[in-house]
């Protein structure tokens, strides 16, 4: 039996098609142990931010120069979403010093805890604007990072297939390793200039007295290692890197940084307050900017330029009439000396509301046209206030930015004392 | 067997008197040159050693894998398909005694042996090139491995080009058509990383496989079966539209 030419070529054709389809098919199906680590990662974080009531993360991230370390910091952090409490205890470890620093906040309160004479200080918190906020924000959620993975998938590339999954008793370890000749060169250069010029530079290592990488720095080895749980949580990480690089003299020293993460307790820590009976305890109140002490006169020149020489012509004042409970109300006018009077001297009561922002003081008043506008009043050095009128002001969660369109107009008012 | 060694040898001899022959080599050698410059002042000036030895080889194919080869391969594929229909030498060849399957044969081992001999050629200037930048000695079986992995995605494109060109009808549009495709397909598999395994062109650096400690065999039989698969049916389209199209 012979084929026709037609039957033969379309038979190979199918041939190459099926052989194509189910090899990627398959191929897709497997995935790669990059893609069910970078999922394991979100289940983590979603469970984390929105699931589980309550849980611990112990952090240690260390710095070691030819194995020995120089530089580790530990954290013990332990989160109570239910209540919004988080606890933390931090040590760090520096030029053979270990400082600790202590931390536990609620919804009321933020203590701190001074190590050198074992006193607190208790702060407590004015209520938040946003109360249905989470407490931690599940940063897979946002856009840029969103925007990033991608970015990170094509640089990854094939090494994606480095990450080894291993799977036993329900538990899922991963496992990668990545050696000189398979990092990527582009990553390789970053990393090490990243390295020399942020992470250690000159300064840096001298302060620290290390050797500074100089000269042939490279990306040695990059390894990591996780483990998901039964309910697919990742409750233990570790990462390690090494970058090899000459000092000044030619010697050749091996950089490494190791950083590993335990999450352990889900569902069964407990967030407490510390015990501040018979303890030494500094009291203050959060927020306010501003109280009575800033009641008074507070004043600036208006000064022009005439020739060449500057030439006062008159004043401004600011007076702060009352602050209760960190709202201020007081009056704005000014006062120009006789052969230098303008058509419109500026003179108007001002007020804030303290609840309307967080982060700094925003002032209602009314111009001299009429219209309702508002101004930022802040605090300067100790005794002298900073004021910015006719703003706009742009304010998100994170922070606020604004801007004024007074021109010539000085924004520090200074304190009269009589 | 005697006739296909003769359209081979033919085809070698006319592409052998193309320019673009020229041009690719020595487009090749220059970016070998240029980049074992950059790399080496790099090292020099701001003390980060971009590339190990061995690495200075694999990332010279990295580079070119996405630019010269792809390109250059292109300019010849285009050249014996579509650019002999449109000035219409290939009449002599096909009015010849080789069978059309013959002469399509003969011209595709010609492409292969044009991106083997563009792939050794930039192999050897890069493994010398790296000599001078460290003093180490290369793992000249990694490099020669990874150049033989790097050449299958490269014929698979190749295979694409002829195909478009028999297609198409000029040899412009063949080229903007190869070039749309190749860009295309990296594109789909940036936005659509779920459907990698389908596209070629996401096989390009598939040879970082095997440098690692830790190899995925299967992977990379996976990867072997995708690429035949599309060798398989591209070779066996281009052929049934190389096999209708008129003189």
């Amino acid at each position: 039996m012979r084929f026709s030419k037609k039957t033969a070529t379309i038979c190979a054709f199918v041939l190459g098609a099926t052989i194509l389809a189910t090899s990627a098919f398959a191929d897709t199906m497997l995935g790669s142990g990059y893609y069910s680590l970078k999922n394991s990662i979100k289940t983590t974080m979603t469970k984390l931010t929105s699931e589980v009531d309550n849980f611990s993360v112990d952090a240690t991230l260390s710095l070691k120069i030819d194995g020995k370390v120089f530089s580790e910091s530990t954290s013990n952090t332990k989160f109570d979403i239910k209540n919004k409490a988080k606890e933390s205890i931090d040590k760090d470890f520096k030029k053979g010093e270990v400082r600790e620093n202590y931390w536990y906040s609620d919804e009321n309160q933020n203590i701190y805890k001074n190590f050198e004479d074992d006193s607190y200080d208790v702060f407590e918190k004015r209520k938040s604007n946003n109360e249905t906020s989470r407490m931690i924000e599940n940063p897979f959620e946002e856009e840029q990072v969103k925007d990033a993975e991608k970015v990170l998938d094509a640089l990854v590339g094939n090494l994606q297939d480095a990450i080894q999954v291993e799977e036993s008793s329900g538990k899922k370890m991963y496992v990668g390793n990545l050696s000189e000749t398979q990092i990527p060169s582009a990553v390789n250069a970053i990393s090490s200039f990243i390295f020399k010029y942020n992470i250690l530079d000159e300064w840096d290592a001298k302060n620290l007295d290390v050797p500074h990488p100089k000269s042939n720095i490279y990306l040695m080895e990059a390894a990591g290692k996780a483990i998901e749980n039964e309910d697919g949580i990742i409750e233990s990480g570790i990462f390690t890197a090494s970058i090899s690089a000459q000092d000044s003299k030619g010697i050749e020293h091996i950089y490494s940084i190791e950083f590993s993460i335990d999450i352990k307790d889900v569902n069964s820590t407990v967030v407490k307050a510390p015990n501040l009976e018979g303890q030494k305890v500094t009291y203050s109140k959060e927020g306010y900017e501003f109280d009575s002490k800033y009641i008074g006169k507070y004043k600036n020149d208006i000064v022009k330029e005439e020739g060449n020489s500057f030439i006062k012509v008159g004043e401004r004042f600011i007076e702060i009439t009352s602050v209760k409970d960190g709202n201020i109300k007081g009056k704005y006018y000014e006062v120009y000396n006789e052969g230098y009077e303008v058509d419109t001297v500026r003179s108007f009561d001002f007020y804030s509301n303290h609840d309307e922002s967080i982060g700094f003081t925003i002032i209602h008043y009314t111009d001299d046209k009429g219209e309702k506008k508002r101004g930022i009043i802040h605090r300067e050095y100790l005794q002298n206030i900073r004021v910015s009128f006719n703003v706009t002001i742009e304010e998100d969660n994170s922070g606020y930015s604004y801007s004024t369109n007074e021109d010539g107009f000085d924004n520090t008012f200074i304190r009269i004392f009589e | 067997m005697e006739m296909l060694k003769a359209v081979y040898t033919n085809e070698i001899f006319k592409i052998s008197k193309k320019k673009k022959i020229t041009a690719a080599l020595i487009f090749s050698a220059l970016s070998v040159i240029v980049l074992a410059i950059v790399v080496y002042s790099l090292n020099n000036f701001t003390g980060i050693r971009v590339t190990g030895s061995s690495e200075f080889s694999i990332m010279v194919l990295t580079i070119l894998s996405y630019s010269i080869f792809p390109l250059f391969t292109t300019f010849i594929c285009i050249d014996m398909f579509a650019g002999e229909f449109a000035d219409h030498t290939i009449k002599f060849t096909l009015t010849g005694p080789a069978s059309r399957i013959k002469v399509f044969l003969g011209k595709i081992f010609t492409v292969a042996t044009f991106i083997i001999g563009n792939l050794v050629f930039v192999m050897v200037l890069s493994v010398v090139a790296s000599l001078f930048i460290n003093k180490n000695i290369p793992n000249l079986f990694k490099i020669i491995i990874s150049y033989i992995m790097a050449f299958m995605p490269i014929f698979i494109f190749s295979l694409v080009v002829i195909l478009i060109s028999n297609i198409t009808k000029g040899t412009t549009s063949a080229f903007m058509l190869s070039i749309f495709i190749f860009l295309t397909f990296n594109g789909l598999g940036f936005a659509f990383p779920q459907i990698k395994s389908f596209l070629f062109t996401s096989t390009f650096d598939w040879y970082r496989l095997i440098l690692g400690n830790y190899i995925n065999f299967s992977k990379i039989i996976r990867i072997f079966l995708i690429l035949l698969g599309y060798g398989i049916m591209l070779i066996a389209a281009g052929y049934y539209l190389f096999e209708k199209k008129d003189i």
